[in-house]
C-alpha cells in the first residue's frame, strides 16, 4: 500500500481503464511528495486557528466567541474541522489521481483538474518528436524533481509531466522507449 | 430591543451554519461520486481505503447537519 502512495513507482501492480492486452505499466508518476507540503502546513495552521481564537483572545471584545451560547460554538467548531478535513481530502485526491503512466506501448496522462472535471490523454512513442526536461529553482534542484515536456507530431497536443521526481531518469526511459517502439 | 437584536443575530448565525453544512453535504456527495468514478479508471490497492475515507466524510457531514438541526 505504501508503494501505491509513491510518486515514482516502478512496475506498479495496478490497472487502468482502456489498458490494452499485453500492455504493462513500467512507471507510475505523480507530483513529487514535497509538493504536498504547502497544503499539509496550511491544514495544520487551520487546525490550530480555532484554538488561537478561543484561547488566545486575539479578537476584539465585541467578537469574543465566549459571547455565543455553547451549542453554537460547538457546531461552529465541528463545522470548521469538517472543512479542514474536506480541504485535506480534496488536496490528497488532487495529488493521488493526477497520474502519468509510462507503459510499454504509450504514455498516458490523467489530469484531475477539479471535482467536476477529469481529463485523460495519451500518445504513442512513435508520435513523440522531441523530449526535454528541466529542473529549475532551489527547491527542485534540492529534491530532484522537475518537468518533462514532449513535443508530439501533427495536431496532437503536447504533453507535460509537471513536478515529477527524477526527470532525468524519466527522460532516459522515454527516449529508450521511443527508439525501441515500432513506428 | 437588545434581546431582539441578540436573537436576530443568533437566528442569522443558525441559518448561516445550516446553509454551510447543507452545501458541505452536497460537496461530500460529489466527492464520493468522483472517487468511485476515478477508482474505476485507476484501480489501485488504495482505492477501497479512499472510498472509506470519503464515505466517513459524508457520514460526518450528515451527522453534523442533523446535530445542528437538533441543538441549534
Amino acid at each position: 500500500m505504501i508503494n501505491s502512495l509513491s510518486a515514482y513507482h516502478k512496475d506498479p501492480k495496478i490497472t487502468f481503464k482502456d489498458q490494452e492486452q499485453g500492455e504493462t505499466i513500467l512507471l507510475l508518476l505523480r507530483r513529487h511528495l514535497i509538493t504536498n507540503v504547502w497544503w499539509l502546513l496550511t491544514a495544520l495552521a487551520l487546525s490550530f486557528l480555532p484554538v488561537v481564537i478561543l484561547f488566545g483572545r486575539v479578537l476584539p471584545p465585541a467578537l469574543d466567541p465566549a459571547l455565543l451560547p455553547g451549542n453554537y460554538t460547538l457546531v461552529a467548531l465541528l463545522t470548521w474541522y469538517l472543512f479542514v478535513f474536506g480541504f485535506v481530502i480534496i488536496n490528497f485526491l488532487d495529488w493521488f489521481f493526477n497520474v502519468d503512466l509510462v507503459t510499454n506501448k504509450r504514455l498516458v496522462d490523467m489530469d484531475y483538474v477539479n471535482l467536476l472535471f477529469f481529463k485523460s490523454s495519451e500518445t504513442n512513442y512513435s508520435k513523440i518528436e522531441d523530449v526535454s526536461y528541466h529542473v529549475s529553482g532551489l527547491f527542485q534542484v534540492s529534491f530532484n524533481f522537475g518537468d518533462v515536456s514532449f513535443q508530439t507530431a501533427g495536431t496532437q497536443e503536447n504533453f507535460d509531466l509537471t513536478e515529477i521526481p527524477n526527470p532525468a531518469g524519466v527522460h532516459d526511459l522515454i527516449t529508450d522507449l521511443m527508439t525501441t517502439s515500432p513506428s | 430591543m437588545l434581546i431582539s437584536l441578540t436573537s436576530y443575530i443568533l437566528i442569522s448565525l443558525k441559518l448561516v451554519l445550516l446553509s454551510i453544512l447543507f452545501l458541505y453535504l452536497i460537496f461530500s456527495v460529489i466527492v464520493v461520486g468522483k472517487v468511485r468514478f476515478l477508482g474505476k479508471i485507476l484501480a489501485t490497492d488504495v482505492s477501497p481505503l479512499l472510498s472509506v475515507l470519503v464515505g466517513a466524510n459524508l457520514m460526518a457531514s450528515l451527522a453534523l447537519l442533523l446535530l445542528a438541526l437538533i441543538i441549534l
